[in-house]
């Protein structure tokens, strides 16, 4: 079953468009990235999935409205917010104790062995756990919930990079099965450009592109040029271009990689790059 | 089951500061032992059977003195004393009962709003209704409960002081405090009997001060007063004073007119117009509180 199918999803704050006629779908043990400047309506958009906030179109998660039944959603889907929401006068041990009482699918075996590795202790409270510490306790918390999808909202955002990196190593490493799909938003491209089999980015409420990454190469090609092929490659209207040492490096959508070819170095462009040409094409 | 007692658990953790405001509880405590042990005032009459003296005392000799005096009472009269001194313990911690129960429900759904963390608390499966009943149940049902257990303990921390003070003089501990105590049986009772009826009428106190909770994005306690303030003004402004009169019946019930003698009076009063009415508004407003809660936010 598609974990997630959104359709035409509207939602103004003002007039700003926080999802401008947003479709996408997401499909049993992907991780997808959502991907986009700040304020180009990724929180919105998860925020939907999750059932906290009111747009226009259609939704279904795990087969059910989100607008509806938030709570029986939340026994299939996991959220963690940007750092810093769990209640800070709440006791690790507590915290514990509360996510096994009212979820069933949780294991606290494995919560508590997840804790063990780290160096927060039961007796702690969240305030003085700092930022990094808080973050791995909601994802020991998380990880120990076995879910259908699992919703991570900038979920590194203010973290050192020793913390960014364990985080996504134990993410892909000890949680991520075929059996879950995940949808992680962040604006740090590179960090997660590795893990992703699929991606969405998000512009001004608009997604900008849908794509498979195994299908990217089908789509784009990136092109090292020479200043002697210059001009008949950008005849054929690459999407966009920047200087590399003395050559030009061309990204080209729907042209065929065989007419590329004699024009120089034939690669398909990282998801980075991809970003920066799709977004500051707007 | 197991998860609805730890989503009590959960309300005593986030608010015990609310709940237990353990400095006052103990203060509250020696003031009620020194008061009713020395008399209200430090001058006392003391009565040793041949001669009558009036003289101004201090705390420990007004212990030795009340104990004295109580080992002269008849039963009626320690009944009397020891009454007074339980209902006093009692009311006080009413009275603090009700700003408890006040604040704890202005709070409860706006505390987390404010430190973000109702995404994590929404990120679990627990429906709106179902944590606004929660939390109405906690502050309406649970915390007086507990309220009643600090009465219960206080009155009996009191016993034994007194027990205690009078263990040093020719005073039968058991046939003056111990047996007169059973009057505080009828006193517990009576707690309950005014406190249930006190609740049923002062729903839709709590119902919007739930609401408020759930609907304010800022300064919940200026919403709280502030709405009921104004429609009073306004409506005294036009010369009216229904609206003003159902309210303020509602925020302090005149119990003592009602002529509530036992249950079939009560009975009575809930088959009334008047109580449907209550009853109605109390529903809308927690049926508000739980909208406002599924459109919440951090803010």
């Amino acid at each position: 079953m598609t974990v997630v199918s959104a359709r035409d999803l509207n939602k103004r704050f003002g007039s700003t468009h926080a999802m401008h006629n947003v479709s996408f779908e997401i499909e049993p043990g992907s991780i997808v990235g959502l991907i986009g400047p700040n304020g180009a309506g990724k929180t919105t958009t998860l925020k939907a999935i999750l059932g906290l906030t009111d747009f226009e179109g259609s939704l279904a998660v795990l087969g059910r409205d989100p607008r509806r039944g938030r709570h029986e959603i939340m026994k299939r889907v996991c959220f963690i917010a940007d750092v810093g929401v769990l209640p800070r006068w709440m006791k690790v041990s507590d915290a514990v104790n509360y996510v096994e009482g009212v979820h069933d699918r949780f294991n606290r075996d494995k919560a508590l062995a997840l804790l063990a590795e780290t160096d927060i202790s039961l007796n702690q409270r969240v305030k003085q756990l700092s930022k990094g510490m808080v973050t791995q306790l909601h994802l020991a918390l998380v990880m120990s919930i076995d879910v259908d999808l699992l919703v991570l909202d900038e979920p590194t955002l203010g973290l050192d990079i020793l913390y960014r990196k364990s985080f996504y190593e134990l993410l892909l490493n000890d949680y991520f099965d075929k059996s879950t799909s995940i949808i992680i938003s962040t604006h740090q491209v590179e960090e997660i450009e590795s893990l992703l089999t699929h991606l969405l980015f998000i512009n001004q409420g608009e997604i900008v592109l849908d794509s498979a990454i195994d299908a990217l190469s089908d789509t784009y090609t990136e092109v090292l040029v020479g200043p002697d092929h210059l001009e008949q490659a950008m005849s054929l209207n690459p999407i966009h271009s920047r200087d590399v040492i003395g050559k030009k490096s061309l990204i080209f959508t729907d042209v065929s990689k065989a007419s590329l070819q004699g024009l120089g170095e034939v690669s398909t462009p990282s998801v980075t790059d991809l970003f920066v040409a799709l977004l500051s094409r707007e | 089951m197991q998860s609805f007692l730890i989503l009590i658990k959960r309300e005593f953790w986030e608010h015990k500061n609310t709940f237990y405001p353990y400095v006052i509880v103990g203060l509250l405590v020696l003031v009620m032992l020194a008061i009713f042990m020395g008399g209200e005032k430090a001058t006392v009459t003391v009565n040793t059977g041949d001669t009558a003296n009036e003289r101004s005392v201090g705390f420990l000799e007004l212990l030795e003195l009340s104990a004295v005096s109580f080992g002269n009472m008849s039963v009626a009269e320690s009944q009397d004393k020891l009454r007074f001194a339980y209902i006093v313990i009692a009311a006080n911690f009413a009275f603090m009962l009700s700003f408890v129960m006040f604040f704890y429900l202005l709070d409860c759904l706006y505390r987390d709003r404010k430190d973000r963390s109702i995404l994590f608390w929404k990120s679990l499966p627990v429906s709106d209704w179902l944590t606004v009943g929660i939390k109405l149940f906690t502050g309406l049902v649970c915390v007086p409960v507990v309220y009643f257990l600090f009465i219960v303990v206080t009155q009996f921390i009191f016993l034994l002081g007194a027990s205690l003070a009078a263990l040093s003089y020719d005073v039968s501990v058991w046939s003056s405090l111990w047996q007169p105590s059973t009057v505080v049986f009828g006193i517990w009772a009576d707690i309950w009997f005014y406190y249930t009826v006190l609740l049923l009428w002062q729903l839709p106190l709590y119902s919007w001060v739930i609401f408020v909770s759930a609907f304010a994005r800022s300064v919940p306690f200026v919403w709280v007063i502030g709405v009921p303030f104004a429609v009073v003004t306004t409506e005294s402004v036009f010369g009216g004073n229904a609206t003003s009169s159902w309210i303020w019946h509602h925020v302090v019930p005149q119990i003592g007119k009602m002529n509530l003698t036992g249950v079939g009076d009560i009975v009575d009063r809930i088959a009334s117009l008047d109580f449907l009415i209550t009853l109605v508004v109390s529903g809308i407003l927690v049926s508000g509180a739980v909208w406002f809660r599924s459109k919440a936010d951090e803010m």
